[in-house]
């Protein structure tokens, strides 16, 4: 399990994806604080919705973190992992209530490399 | 019997008080664990301190989140208990008496992406069980419980991106090295390198479809109502990311808060990612099990259902450090040529609205009205507190 640290580009990378798709408030939500935030706190997670929606929220907002990952951040997959595995991992993580951001960039660190 | 069972969740209790010591229940903790060292015990101070742990949902969820912890990463039948999202929790309706019971819900699913020409492609089978369960039935005012086998197929659109030069990704690895310990300042230095930032992020709209087959079974908590219901549902999704096209403006829903959120000190827009989500679906019912159905029309023939749901979620304010998020979802079951006898009764329909306010430190004010099928009474619900998590004991 990694950590939730400022110098590892997984959680950095993350953290701004989800403030570019309006899941965390960089005025308000501190990178340190934000490692610890549920799924069910973020904006895609609407608590008193059925798992359908649950399920469709996750797998859009899995395609556009792959989407960021890979064009602007310029990362590229894990030995052994493909565009297909990363977002199952990532729409795994997005459906579950219970999960954290550092266990979702727990999951980023294992299907991706990013540049630095 | 009854000293065993105070012995092993006073022992939870204990245990999690040990490893939490700002747990709020740690004096009530520590009165327990004192009594139960004692072997002169008399009987009446057990049941006391039984009903007392027994009565507090707080005390019981945070020993079977440390029971949950202690699953992480076994196999089998241990997997299982960890993936099961089981909460203990007061029931209380009209002026009833609050009643304990639990709220359990487990999924499991299996799921496969697959890049067709410009789409994502999304296939998965999942298994999925929830409900609400109250130690006395009759104060159980959610007393709906369904287990569902599913086949889901989704097509996704968009979210594409030109990719990046090397050297405009690296000027973004820069800006997010300057922005991120700025990150909870709310400071113009921040607003200022976000501005920068944002010129590297260009996405397009992005769209969903997805078709589901399924098959649930539906019931009451005692199983005196019970129901299979085969079913087909349509879900639609979008998101508008692209900040210069028209689709943000058809988000409708968020017009007002785009204004509570301008008034409050936000600047002025309209967020592309709180586009409202829907499905529509018809379920084919057969009743297996209904007296009050039988008594009205005679028979427990099968009938068609019509289903609709529709979510919403976006930010209302930030208040301080908090951001307050406004969420509502609105769910309708319709009984197809129902007979004027369910007509009349006021089954042959179920509506259910949750509306909640929820910050990032865990407070929520929600309201929920009417019932879901089986639900014994359409109540208006208030409710303000605070979540905790229970599944992150490190």
């Amino acid at each position: 399990m990694i950590e939730w640290k400022l110098t590892d580009t997984n959680c950095s990378c993350l953290y701004m994806t989800l403030a570019d798709c309006e899941q965390l408030t960089p005025a308000n939500d501190s990178f340190d604080d934000s490692g610890l935030y549920l799924m069910s706190q973020l904006p895609f997670f609407d608590n008193g919705a059925s798992d359908d929606i649950h399920r469709a929220a996750a797998i859009m907002l899995s395609i556009r973190i792959d989407s960021e990952f890979v064009n602007v951040y310029l990362a590229t997959y894990a030995e052994g992992k493909s565009k297909e595995d990363a977002l199952d991992a990532i729409s795994a993580v997005l459906q579950k209530a219970e999960k954290t951001i550092t266990d979702l960039a727990d999951e980023v660190s294992k299907n991706y490399i990013f540049l630095l | 019997m009854t000293k065993y069972i105070v012995f092993i969740i006073a022992f939870c209790c204990s245990t999690v008080a040990t490893a939490q010591n700002q747990d709020p229940n740690s004096a009530l903790v520590n009165r327990i664990s004192t009594n139960i060292t004692d072997i002169n015990l008399s009987k009446d101070v057990i049941q006391k301190t039984f009903d007392e742990v027994f009565s507090n949902p707080d005390i019981l969820n945070d020993a079977t989140a440390k029971l949950l912890t202690a699953f992480k990463g076994k196999p089998g039948v241990m997997k299982f208990m960890r993936d099961l999202n089981f909460k203990f929790k007061t029931f209380q309706t009209d002026n009833q008496p609050a009643s304990l019971g639990f709220e359990y819900k487990y999924e499991n699913s299996w799921s496969k992406f697959q890049t067709v020409g410009s789409k994502i492609v999304n296939q998965s089978i999942s298994l999925n069980f929830n409900g609400n369960v109250a130690f006395k039935k009759s104060y159980n005012p959610a007393n709906f419980l369904e287990s569902k086998f599913q086949y889901n197929g989704t097509f996704n659109w968009g979210a594409k991106s030109k990719q990046l030069s090397r050297n405009d990704a690296l000027a973004v690895y820069a800006l997010d090295r300057q922005i991120l310990p700025l990150t909870g300042t709310n400071s113009q230095a921040l607003a200022d390198l976000l501005v920068q930032r944002a010129n590297y992020i260009h996405f397009s709209n992005q769209y969903y479809i997805g078709a589901s087959g399924n098959m649930s079974y539906e019931s009451n908590q005692d199983f005196s109502k019970h129901q299979l219901a085969p079913g087909v549902l349509l879900n639609v999704g979008a998101k508008a990311w692209d900040k210069n096209g028209t689709l943000q403006y058809f988000n409708l829903l968020d017009y007002p808060f785009a204004l509570i959120r301008y008034a409050t000190g936000d600047r002025l827009y309209l967020s592309g990612a709180s586009f409202p989500s829907a499905l529509v679906g018809v379920d084919y019912v057969v009743p297996t099990q209904d007296s009050v159905r039988k008594a009205l029309t005679g028979n427990l023939d099968p009938f068609s259902r019509f289903r609709f749901e529709i979510s919403f979620k976006t930010k209302a304010v930030s208040v301080a450090k908090q951001v307050i998020y406004f969420s509502a979802d609105y769910r309708l079951y319709k009984e197809i040529n129902a007979s004027e006898a369910i007509k009349n009764n006021g089954t042959d329909r179920f509506n259910y609205f949750v509306m909640s306010l929820e910050s990032n430190n865990g407070f929520f004010v929600h309201f929920t009205t009417g019932k879901l099928p089986f639900d014994r009474k359409s109540d208006n619900t208030y409710g303000i507190g605070f979540h905790y998590d229970l599944g992150n004991w490190k």
